[in-house]
Protein backbone atom coordinates (compact mmCIF):
# COMPACT_ATOMS: atom_id res chain seq x y z
CA UNK A 1 0.00 0.00 0.00
CA UNK A 2 2.35 3.09 -1.66
CA UNK A 3 1.46 6.20 0.11
CA UNK A 4 0.36 8.13 -3.15
CA UNK A 5 -2.46 5.22 -3.26
CA UNK A 6 -3.41 5.81 0.13
CA UNK A 7 -3.40 9.25 -0.11
CA UNK A 8 -5.92 8.70 -3.23
CA UNK A 9 -8.13 6.71 -1.05
CA UNK A 10 -8.42 9.72 1.33
CA UNK A 11 -9.48 11.84 -0.45
CA UNK A 12 -11.89 9.80 -2.51
CA UNK A 13 -13.99 10.45 -0.15
CA UNK A 14 -14.79 13.94 -0.30
CA UNK A 15 -13.33 15.02 -3.18
CA UNK A 16 -14.39 14.46 -7.21
CA UNK A 17 -10.75 12.41 -8.21
CA UNK A 18 -10.13 12.91 -11.82
CA UNK A 19 -10.56 10.35 -14.36
CA UNK A 20 -6.84 9.08 -13.89
CA UNK A 21 -7.13 8.98 -10.36
CA UNK A 22 -10.62 7.06 -10.07
CA UNK A 23 -8.60 4.50 -12.26
CA UNK A 24 -5.20 3.98 -10.65
CA UNK A 25 -7.58 3.90 -7.28
CA UNK A 26 -10.20 1.37 -8.69
CA UNK A 27 -6.55 -0.73 -10.30
CA UNK A 28 -4.86 -1.18 -6.52
CA UNK A 29 -8.76 -1.75 -4.17
CA UNK A 30 -8.91 -4.39 -6.98
CA UNK A 31 -5.67 -5.98 -6.30
CA UNK A 32 -5.04 -4.90 -2.67
CA UNK A 33 -6.76 -6.68 0.41
CA UNK A 34 -5.07 -4.41 2.32
CA UNK A 35 -5.61 -1.20 0.68
CA UNK A 36 -9.66 -2.42 0.89
CA UNK A 37 -9.52 -3.22 4.30
CA UNK A 38 -8.64 0.44 4.80
CA UNK A 39 -11.23 1.53 2.64
CA UNK A 40 -13.74 0.04 5.08
CA UNK A 41 -12.06 1.60 8.09
CA UNK A 42 -11.90 4.84 6.94
CA UNK A 43 -15.71 4.15 5.59
CA UNK A 44 -16.54 2.91 9.48
CA UNK A 45 -14.61 5.99 10.73
CA UNK A 46 -16.70 8.17 9.03
CA UNK A 47 -19.89 7.04 9.78
CA UNK A 48 -18.97 6.41 13.28
CA UNK A 49 -18.56 10.36 13.23
CA UNK A 50 -21.22 11.50 11.32
CA UNK A 51 -23.26 9.08 13.63
CA UNK A 52 -22.55 10.78 16.83
CA UNK A 53 -25.84 11.00 19.13
CA UNK A 54 -27.58 13.76 18.86
CA UNK A 55 -26.66 16.31 21.71
CA UNK A 56 -28.78 18.96 23.62
CA UNK A 57 -27.88 20.88 26.42
CA UNK A 58 -31.03 19.96 28.90
CA UNK A 59 -34.51 20.88 28.12
CA UNK A 60 -34.40 24.61 29.62
CA UNK A 61 -31.87 25.73 27.08
CA UNK A 62 -34.00 27.72 25.71
CA UNK A 63 -34.86 29.36 28.75
CA UNK A 64 -31.73 29.92 30.27
CA UNK A 65 -30.39 31.79 26.65
CA UNK A 66 -34.13 33.66 26.86
CA UNK A 67 -32.95 34.80 30.46
CA UNK A 68 -29.47 35.92 29.32
CA UNK A 69 -31.14 37.98 26.58
CA UNK A 70 -33.59 39.44 29.56
CA UNK A 71 -30.02 40.74 31.23
CA UNK A 72 -28.53 41.37 28.34
CA UNK A 73 -30.89 44.23 27.48
CA UNK A 74 -30.44 45.65 30.70
CA UNK A 75 -26.86 47.29 28.91
CA UNK A 76 -29.26 48.22 25.84
CA UNK A 77 -30.52 51.39 28.06
CA UNK A 78 -27.56 52.57 27.96
CA UNK A 79 -27.05 52.03 24.34
CA UNK A 80 -30.20 53.77 24.37
CA UNK A 81 -28.26 56.94 26.28
CA UNK A 82 -25.44 56.89 24.17
CA UNK A 83 -27.04 57.01 20.95
CA UNK A 84 -29.41 59.78 22.07
CA UNK A 85 -26.27 61.43 23.19
CA UNK A 86 -24.58 61.01 20.18
CA UNK A 87 -28.03 61.75 18.65
CA UNK A 88 -28.72 65.50 20.02
CA UNK A 89 -26.74 66.36 22.24
CA UNK A 90 -23.47 66.06 20.50
CA UNK A 91 -24.63 68.12 17.16
CA UNK A 92 -26.02 70.69 19.97
CA UNK A 93 -22.42 71.16 21.92
CA UNK A 94 -20.47 71.31 18.58
CA UNK A 95 -23.04 73.69 16.85
CA UNK A 96 -22.56 75.83 20.37
CA UNK A 97 -18.63 75.51 20.20
CA UNK A 98 -19.09 76.68 16.26
CA UNK A 99 -21.43 79.74 17.48
CA UNK A 100 -18.86 80.77 20.26
CA UNK A 101 -15.78 80.64 18.10
CA UNK A 102 -18.34 82.91 15.54
CA UNK A 103 -18.95 85.34 18.70
CA UNK A 104 -15.39 85.25 19.83
CA UNK A 105 -14.26 86.07 16.11
CA UNK A 106 -16.60 88.85 15.84
CA UNK A 107 -15.56 90.47 19.03
CA UNK A 108 -12.10 90.43 18.80
CA UNK A 109 -12.43 92.05 15.29
CA UNK A 110 -13.72 94.72 16.55
CA UNK A 111 -11.79 95.89 19.87
CA UNK A 112 -9.24 97.54 19.98
CA UNK A 113 -7.35 95.48 22.89
CA UNK A 114 -7.66 92.54 23.45
CA UNK A 115 -9.31 91.72 26.81
CA UNK A 116 -11.43 89.46 28.48
CA UNK A 117 -14.33 91.47 28.24
CA UNK A 118 -13.43 92.15 24.85
CA UNK A 119 -13.30 88.37 23.94
CA UNK A 120 -16.39 87.91 25.43
CA UNK A 121 -18.37 91.16 24.38
CA UNK A 122 -18.53 92.75 27.68
CA UNK A 123 -19.42 96.26 27.95
CA UNK A 124 -16.50 98.35 28.35
CA UNK A 125 -16.73 101.17 30.73
CA UNK A 126 -15.28 104.20 29.63
CA UNK A 127 -13.43 106.53 31.60
CA UNK A 128 -16.35 109.10 30.32
CA UNK A 129 -18.87 106.61 32.28
CA UNK A 130 -17.17 106.64 35.58
CA UNK A 131 -16.60 109.73 35.89
CA UNK A 132 -18.55 112.65 34.15
CA UNK A 133 -16.28 115.74 34.24
CA UNK A 134 -19.74 117.92 33.93
CA UNK A 135 -20.83 116.79 37.46
CA UNK A 136 -17.91 117.66 38.95
CA UNK A 137 -16.32 120.84 36.50
CA UNK A 138 -18.59 123.63 37.40
CA UNK A 139 -18.35 126.99 35.33
CA UNK A 140 -18.52 129.89 37.84
CA UNK A 141 -21.69 131.92 37.61
CA UNK A 142 -23.68 129.01 35.76
CA UNK A 143 -25.28 128.12 39.47
CA UNK B 1 -44.14 29.33 11.49
CA UNK B 2 -40.78 29.44 9.34
CA UNK B 3 -37.53 31.10 10.23
CA UNK B 4 -38.63 34.42 8.67
CA UNK B 5 -41.99 34.60 10.01
CA UNK B 6 -40.20 34.30 13.77
CA UNK B 7 -37.28 36.41 13.11
CA UNK B 8 -39.78 39.36 11.45
CA UNK B 9 -42.13 38.77 14.66
CA UNK B 10 -38.89 39.01 16.98
CA UNK B 11 -38.27 42.42 15.26
CA UNK B 12 -41.83 43.96 15.60
CA UNK B 13 -40.69 43.41 19.94
CA UNK B 14 -42.46 39.91 20.10
CA UNK B 15 -39.31 38.71 21.83
CA UNK B 16 -40.42 35.27 23.54
CA UNK B 17 -40.92 34.00 19.94
CA UNK B 18 -37.23 33.97 20.02
CA UNK B 19 -37.38 30.53 22.08
CA UNK B 20 -38.92 28.57 19.23
CA UNK B 21 -35.86 29.11 16.85
CA UNK B 22 -33.73 28.67 19.86
CA UNK B 23 -35.16 25.05 20.08
CA UNK B 24 -35.64 25.01 16.45
CA UNK B 25 -31.58 25.07 16.35
CA UNK B 26 -30.41 23.82 19.44
CA UNK B 27 -29.59 20.91 18.11
CA UNK B 28 -27.40 21.80 15.45
CA UNK B 29 -25.47 24.35 17.29
CA UNK B 30 -25.38 21.83 20.38
CA UNK B 31 -23.38 19.25 17.88
CA UNK B 32 -21.16 21.64 16.19
CA UNK B 33 -19.84 23.50 19.41
CA UNK B 34 -19.27 19.86 21.60
CA UNK B 35 -17.85 18.69 18.15
CA UNK B 36 -15.33 21.14 18.94
CA UNK B 37 -15.07 21.87 22.53
CA UNK B 38 -15.94 18.19 24.00
CA UNK B 39 -19.24 18.30 26.29
CA UNK B 40 -17.98 20.71 28.70
CA UNK B 41 -20.35 23.52 30.84
CA UNK B 42 -17.94 26.01 28.99
CA UNK B 43 -19.79 24.29 25.55
CA UNK B 44 -23.05 25.47 27.12
CA UNK B 45 -21.79 28.96 27.31
CA UNK B 46 -20.89 29.28 24.19
CA UNK B 47 -23.83 27.85 22.97
CA UNK B 48 -25.89 30.36 24.57
CA UNK B 49 -23.56 33.22 23.32
CA UNK B 50 -24.46 32.08 19.76
CA UNK B 51 -27.88 32.50 20.25
CA UNK B 52 -27.60 35.75 21.94
CA UNK B 53 -25.34 37.22 19.32
CA UNK B 54 -27.54 36.02 16.18
CA UNK B 55 -30.55 37.66 18.40
CA UNK B 56 -27.92 40.86 18.52
CA UNK B 57 -27.91 40.39 14.80
CA UNK B 58 -30.77 40.01 13.71
CA UNK B 59 -31.42 43.76 12.73
CA UNK B 60 -28.66 42.82 10.13
CA UNK B 61 -29.74 39.24 9.14
CA UNK B 62 -30.40 39.53 5.55
CA UNK B 63 -31.35 36.27 4.41
CA UNK B 64 -28.73 36.04 2.66
CA UNK B 65 -27.78 32.56 3.80
CA UNK B 66 -30.21 29.90 6.07
CA UNK B 67 -30.48 30.69 9.71
CA UNK B 68 -28.22 27.29 10.42
CA UNK B 69 -25.39 28.11 8.39
CA UNK B 70 -25.26 31.82 10.13
CA UNK B 71 -25.63 29.86 13.71
CA UNK B 72 -22.88 27.75 12.31
CA UNK B 73 -20.55 29.72 11.62
CA UNK B 74 -21.20 32.15 14.85
CA UNK B 75 -20.70 28.65 16.71
CA UNK B 76 -17.41 27.88 14.91
CA UNK B 77 -15.89 30.92 15.40
CA UNK B 78 -16.48 30.98 19.09
CA UNK B 79 -15.85 27.73 19.66
CA UNK B 80 -12.29 28.37 18.05
CA UNK B 81 -12.17 31.84 20.01
CA UNK B 82 -12.97 29.53 23.30
CA UNK B 83 -9.87 27.15 21.82
CA UNK B 84 -7.43 29.98 21.88
CA UNK B 85 -8.47 31.21 25.46
CA UNK B 86 -8.41 27.71 26.41
CA UNK B 87 -4.33 27.51 24.65
CA UNK B 88 -3.46 30.52 26.97
CA UNK B 89 -4.72 29.07 30.13
CA UNK B 90 -3.19 25.84 29.17
CA UNK B 91 0.17 27.30 28.25
CA UNK B 92 -0.29 29.62 31.94
CA UNK B 93 -1.01 26.58 34.05
CA UNK B 94 0.95 24.06 32.60
CA UNK B 95 1.06 21.89 35.21
CA UNK B 96 -2.68 22.11 35.76
CA UNK B 97 -4.25 18.51 35.04
CA UNK B 98 -7.52 19.94 34.63
CA UNK B 99 -9.37 17.51 32.50
CA UNK B 100 -11.03 20.84 30.35
CA UNK B 101 -7.96 22.40 29.90
CA UNK B 102 -6.46 19.52 28.11
CA UNK B 103 -9.11 19.51 25.94
CA UNK B 104 -10.33 16.17 27.42
CA UNK B 105 -14.32 16.89 27.98
CA UNK B 106 -14.92 15.81 31.70
CA UNK B 107 -18.98 15.56 31.47
CA UNK B 108 -18.01 12.79 28.55
CA UNK B 109 -17.48 10.37 31.82
CA UNK B 110 -20.79 9.49 31.97
CA UNK B 111 -21.62 8.61 28.73
CA UNK B 112 -22.53 5.22 28.34
CA UNK B 113 -20.96 4.09 25.04
CA UNK B 114 -17.04 4.11 25.14
CA UNK B 115 -16.85 4.05 21.41
CA UNK B 116 -18.38 7.21 21.81
CA UNK B 117 -16.49 8.69 24.05
CA UNK B 118 -13.11 7.38 22.28
CA UNK B 119 -14.49 9.15 19.35
CA UNK B 120 -15.38 12.75 20.63
CA UNK B 121 -12.11 12.48 22.50
CA UNK B 122 -10.49 11.54 19.47
CA UNK B 123 -11.96 14.64 17.52
CA UNK B 124 -10.92 16.56 20.23
CA UNK B 125 -6.88 15.62 19.89
CA UNK B 126 -7.74 17.44 16.77
CA UNK B 127 -5.75 20.72 15.68
CA UNK B 128 -8.54 23.38 16.13
CA UNK B 129 -8.30 24.09 11.89
CA UNK B 130 -8.63 20.64 11.21
CA UNK B 131 -11.45 19.91 13.75
CA UNK B 132 -13.12 22.09 12.51
CA UNK B 133 -13.46 20.84 8.83
CA UNK B 134 -13.91 17.50 10.62
CA UNK B 135 -17.18 19.25 12.40
CA UNK B 136 -18.94 21.10 9.58
CA UNK B 137 -18.16 18.07 6.88
CA UNK B 138 -18.36 14.86 8.94
CA UNK B 139 -20.84 16.03 12.21
CA UNK B 140 -22.62 18.76 10.75
CA UNK B 141 -22.80 17.28 7.17
CA UNK B 142 -21.72 20.55 5.67
CA UNK B 143 -20.63 19.88 1.62
CA UNK B 144 -16.59 20.77 1.41
CA UNK B 145 -18.14 23.80 -0.37
CA UNK B 146 -20.31 25.34 2.35
CA UNK B 147 -17.48 24.20 4.97
CA UNK B 148 -14.93 26.41 2.95
CA UNK B 149 -17.62 28.93 2.74
CA UNK B 150 -18.44 28.89 6.76
CA UNK B 151 -15.04 29.04 7.58
CA UNK B 152 -13.92 31.84 4.85
CA UNK B 153 -11.23 29.69 3.34
CA UNK B 154 -10.36 27.97 0.23
CA UNK B 155 -11.95 25.10 -1.28
CA UNK B 156 -8.38 23.40 -1.42
CA UNK B 157 -7.71 24.40 2.31
CA UNK B 158 -10.45 22.49 3.44
CA UNK B 159 -9.29 19.62 1.15
CA UNK B 160 -6.30 19.51 2.85
CA UNK B 161 -7.22 19.87 6.40
CA UNK B 162 -9.67 17.07 5.68
CA UNK B 163 -7.60 15.00 4.43
CA UNK B 164 -4.80 15.32 7.12
CA UNK B 165 -7.49 15.38 10.40
CA UNK B 166 -8.91 11.89 8.60
CA UNK B 167 -5.15 10.67 9.26
CA UNK B 168 -4.89 11.61 12.15
CA UNK B 169 -7.75 10.19 13.30
CA UNK B 170 -7.37 6.75 12.06
CA UNK B 171 -4.22 6.95 13.94
CA UNK B 172 -5.71 7.98 17.12
CA UNK B 173 -8.44 5.55 16.60
CA UNK B 174 -6.59 2.26 15.10
CA UNK B 175 -7.41 0.12 18.33
CA UNK B 176 -11.39 0.62 17.84
CA UNK B 177 -10.76 0.35 14.20
CA UNK B 178 -8.78 -2.55 14.17
CA UNK B 179 -11.34 -4.79 16.72
CA UNK B 180 -14.31 -3.56 14.07
CA UNK B 181 -12.89 -4.11 11.01
CA UNK B 182 -10.02 -6.56 11.38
Amino acid sequence: MDKETLDLLYRSFDETLSADEMTRLQKALSVSSELRQEQERLRFMRERIKNLPDTSFGKDFAGKVMTALEKDNVPDKEEIFLHIFSRFVRPTAIAAAVLLTGIVTYNLSRADVITWETVLGLHQTSLEEVFDPAQYLTVEGEQ
Amino acid sequence: MTDRQIIAEVLAGNTPVYAELIRRYEGQVAATVIGMLGKTAEAEDVAQEVFIRFYRALPRFRHDSAVATYLTRIAINLSLNALQRRKKQKELFRENNDNQLSGIPAAEENEHSEEIRLIRRAITQLDEDQRAVIVLRLIDGYSTKETAEILNIPLGTVLSRLNRAQKKLRQILTPLLEVNNG
